[in-house]
């Protein structure tokens, strides 16, 4: 049966895919706009252009993640869907906050991170795997907040 | 041993035997020449480099138009030519290098001239346009008569009458003529004028803000000049076909150009190694690096150059760094090269991780794509392609063959978690291999997530272990057990316990009791490492409880592996969204199952598309920054022999 409760942790499931994707879109385009002009210096750097383009879609796949978690609890996938109280799920939404936030800000700065290094290995090519480190520090925080997030969905009682 | 090991190799030579030498190095291309930095960089540019510039130009401008249909492979691995050493020389002996290049730079250099001209008479042609059926006649325009002269410009649309009236104002005579011109313009005018009255139309035009205009230099009205402007662009146009008639005809050749450029590059890098040589009047010394395994071969082929030729074999020296070169033997390892060309090669002397990495890089790839019908299509497609790579695309080849292997690595993830092209076998309802399908299915991830999940984790735990003890062992060979043990064994302790209370939470007591206890001696031992390092012991030990902040690192290391179960659920999600949709069209009468067939192509090629990356790029990076950075060294030099190296040419021996 639908109730208010059960639409309020569906909205936090979207809300956690939705905010954190577009952080991840707005990085990855950031950072791809960069290699762009890195490749039109040096077409032979491609694969290391993608691969730092890429990691500023963690947080999308963190998003994913946290939607799911919450589907999952609440019987939206795999199972009927349960009846939630509004306070479940309020609880649920407000549960689904941080990973959206974090991954829709840190997303888009993970992209200039990145966008920043891939310009660092036109000049350096060799130095790849500190281009790397920079831009997987920003991603610490939407792994905490990925965690936040986890934690608190796991523990709010439902049924 | 998968670096391999590197001797120092010197060859001393006389001078006379120089080029034999140089020739032989080459066609062994086992030595890289060491670089000599002391010796400086001219500016200048060889003969032969000149001569390389000037094949590469010809090369350029006569594919241009090269009219010969290509094969299919050629178009996508570049047109080769297989001779022997023998074939090869003898077609060089017939080419005319000079004349080859100096033709094509002849007909470039007209061809462009020929179009430019036919540009500029376009545009006069333009110029004219506006001044048809004005009457006018150009000479008196820009050249004038005894006693008349002409001034063309614009003026502001505004400014026109009052111009017009102060004109006819100031002189005795003077013909004021206006061309046509779109609406919002400035108005287009031409005066004639006597000369002697020059100075007061100056004056009355300096009035205004007009912009003088030239006409194009021809004679006679407008519309005779079009007329001649015309007709010489038809002559230059008929010119410029023939001229690219002339250029196909020489493309005919385009083949002793490529067989020419090839030629120039061998003897450009022959040059380049020659700079190499330490000489003194009478003798010539080269240093280089080389596979221990190829020193026998060397000293045989080079020795045998003339009996004043020696080689001289030295183990190289502490500090010095000689070039890597990667020795995995086995095909499995073998094809996992290229995350290590990409990265960056290993310091000499330090861990290949290749073998290491190639498991982890085939599991993660195929749980990421984990779909066994994507795997299927993929890995025919890779190899396919790789066995159409010429002799020289070794580096594509291999390229082709880590992503075919990894594609098998898909197809029983695919089968495991129920994925055979999303649902298609119950999509189509093929009863029979849709009951197989569920019977060989250990876990479907898109109803249950937490299994995969789990061993998603679970794997990426493994994986920084194996970085972890990788870090160990070589810090331990470099600095002994003690350096090692607070380095990185006291975090593998720790770490080893918290997994230990992690798993026996909720499920085995006991785990948690042991757990507790290894954490906390991990835990001991992280701040003793930290306090070992610090002159003051109290310092010491805050500094290293607040060293054990560092677990958060390793939390979000593991968390970062969700993304096999995120990337694999994406796989089997869109290819499910594909499999429904266009089932949903399948139904319209006719043409549905035309529109079903062309749908699940379009939309199944693009999912494999998306995912491959996807797959490829994250697995990657599980390798690049979770994996490396507990242990790798990047850093080392790549081993590139000075060998031959040909663009077009595969040499048969």
């Amino acid at each position: 049966m639908l109730t208010l409760g059960f639409a309020l942790a569906v909205g936090g499931a979207a809300i956690a895919v939705a905010l954190a994707g577009m952080g991840s879109a707005e990085g990855v385009g950031i950072a791809g706009q960069a290699g762009s002009g890195a490749l039109t210096e040096d077409p032979n750097l491609f694969g290391r252009v993608l691969l730092l383009q890429a990691l500023p879609g963690t947080q999308g796949i963190y998003g994913l993640i946290a939607g799911f978690f919450i589907a999952l609890k609440i019987g939206l996938i795999g199972g009927s869907p349960h009846g939630l109280s509004v306070e479940q799920g309020l609880s649920i939404f407000f549960a689904a906050l941080p990973i959206a936030l974090v991954g829709w800000i840190s997303g888009a700065s993970q992209g200039r991170t990145s966008a920043a290094t891939i310009q660092m290995i036109t000049k350096r090519p060799e130095e790849l795997g500190k281009a790397m480190v920079l831009p997987a520090m920003v991603e610490t925080y939407a792994v905490f907040s990925l965690l936040a997030t986890l934690l608190f969905v796991i523990n709010i009682p439902v049924k | 041993m998968p670096i391999a090991e590197m001797k120092k190799v010197k060859i001393i030579f006389y001078k006379e035997h120089k080029e034999k030498v140089l020739d032989v190095l080459q066609r062994l291309g086992a030595v890289e020449i060491e670089e000599v930095s002391t010796r400086e960089e001219t500016g200048a540019t060889t003969d032969i480099e000149n001569k390389l510039a000037d094949m590469k130009f010809a090369l350029d401008f006569l594919s241009r138009y090269d009219v010969r249909s290509k094969e299919f492979w050629e178009s996508i691995y570049g047109e080769k030519h297989y001779l022997s050493f023998e074939e090869f020389e003898e077609r060089i002996r017939k080419i005319a290098f000079g004349k080859l290049a100096g033709n094509a730079r002849e007909l470039e250099r007209e061809i462009a001239e020929t179009k430019s001209r036919i540009a500029q008479l376009e545009a006069e042609y333009k110029a004219l346009e506006p001044w048809k059926g004005k009457g006018v006649l150009l000479e008196v325009l820009w050249r004038g008569t005894d006693r008349l002269e002409g001034f063309v410009g614009t003026i502001p649309a505004q400014d026109f009458e009052s111009f017009k009236k102060e004109v006819e104002a100031a002189t005795k005579y003077a013909a004021l003529v206006e061309a046509d011109v779109p609406q919002n313009q400035p108005r287009l005018f031409a005066l004639v004028y006597l000369k002697e009255e020059a100075g007061k139309v100056q004056d009355v035009i300096k009035r205004f803000t007009i912009t003088p205009v030239s006409l194009p230099q021809r004679k006679g009205t407008p519309e005779e000049a079009q007329e001649e402007i015309l007709k010489e662009i038809e002559e230059k146009r008929k010119w410029l076909a023939e001229l690219e008639k002339d250029a196909q005809e020489l493309a005919r050749k385009i083949e002793d150009v490529q067989l020419a450029f090839d030629y120039l590059s061998i003897q450009r890098d022959k040059e380049e190694a020659a700079k190499r040589l330490f000489e003194t009047e009478k003798t010539g010394l080269i240093v280089g690096w080389a596979k221990k395994k190829d020193v026998g071969r060397i000293k045989k082929v080079l020795e045998g150059v003339a009996r004043e030729v020696e080689v001289i074999v030295e183990d190289p020296k502490e500090g010095e760094e000689p070039p890597v070169a990667l020795e995995n033997r086995r095909y499995f390892t073998k094809v996992y090269e290229p995350v290590v060309w990409l990265y960056g090669f290993p310091k000499y002397g330090t861990v290949d991780p290749v073998p290491w990495l190639a498991p982890f890089f085939f599991v993660f790839f195929g749980m990421c794509l984990g779909d066994m019908g994507y795997g299927i299509v993929l890995a025919l497609l890779m190899f396919w392609m790789a066995s159409h790579a010429p002799a020289d695309a070794e580096g594509t080849k291999r390229f082709l063959h880590m992503l075919g292997v990894s594609a098998i690595a898909a197809i029983g993830v695919g089968i495991a978690a129920n994925s055979w092209f999303g649902n298609l076998p119950e999509v189509l309802h093929i009863g029979f291999i849709a009951r197989i399908k569920e019977k060989l299915m250990i876990t479907d991830p898109l109803k249950d997530p937490m299994p995969f999940l789990g061993l998603s984790l679970a794997l990426g735990v493994v994986h920084l272990f194996l970085g972890m003890f990788l870090n160990f062992f070589m810090v331990a060979k470099e600095r002994g057990f003690v350096e090692a043990l607070f380095d990185t064994g006291n975090w593998i302790v720790f770490l080893f316990g918290l997994v230990l209370l992690a798993v026996g939470v909720g499920r085995f007591p006991v785990l948690i009791r042991a757990g507790e206890y290894i954490a906390i001696v991990g835990a001991a031992l992280i701040v003793v490492g930290v306090m070992r390092k610090e002159k003051n012991p109290i310092l010491g030990f805050f500094r290293g409880l607040l060293a054990l902040y560092g677990v958060t690192g390793y939390l979000g290391d593991v968390l970062s592996y969700a993304r096999l179960l995120a990337l694999g659920l994406s796989t089997s999600a869109i290819a499910l969204v594909v499999n429904i949709m266009a089932s949903l069209m399948a139904g319209v009468k006719i043409v549905g199952p035309i529109i079903f067939v062309i749908f699940m192509l379009i939309g199944h090629i693009f999912n494999l598309a998306i995912s491959t990356l996807g797959a490829f790029v994250h697995t990657l990076r599980l390798q690049y920054v979770e994996f490396f950075s507990k242990f790798y060294q990047p850093g080392g030099r790549e081993f590139s022999p000075f060998g031959i190296r040909t663009r077009f040419v595969i040499f048969r021996t």
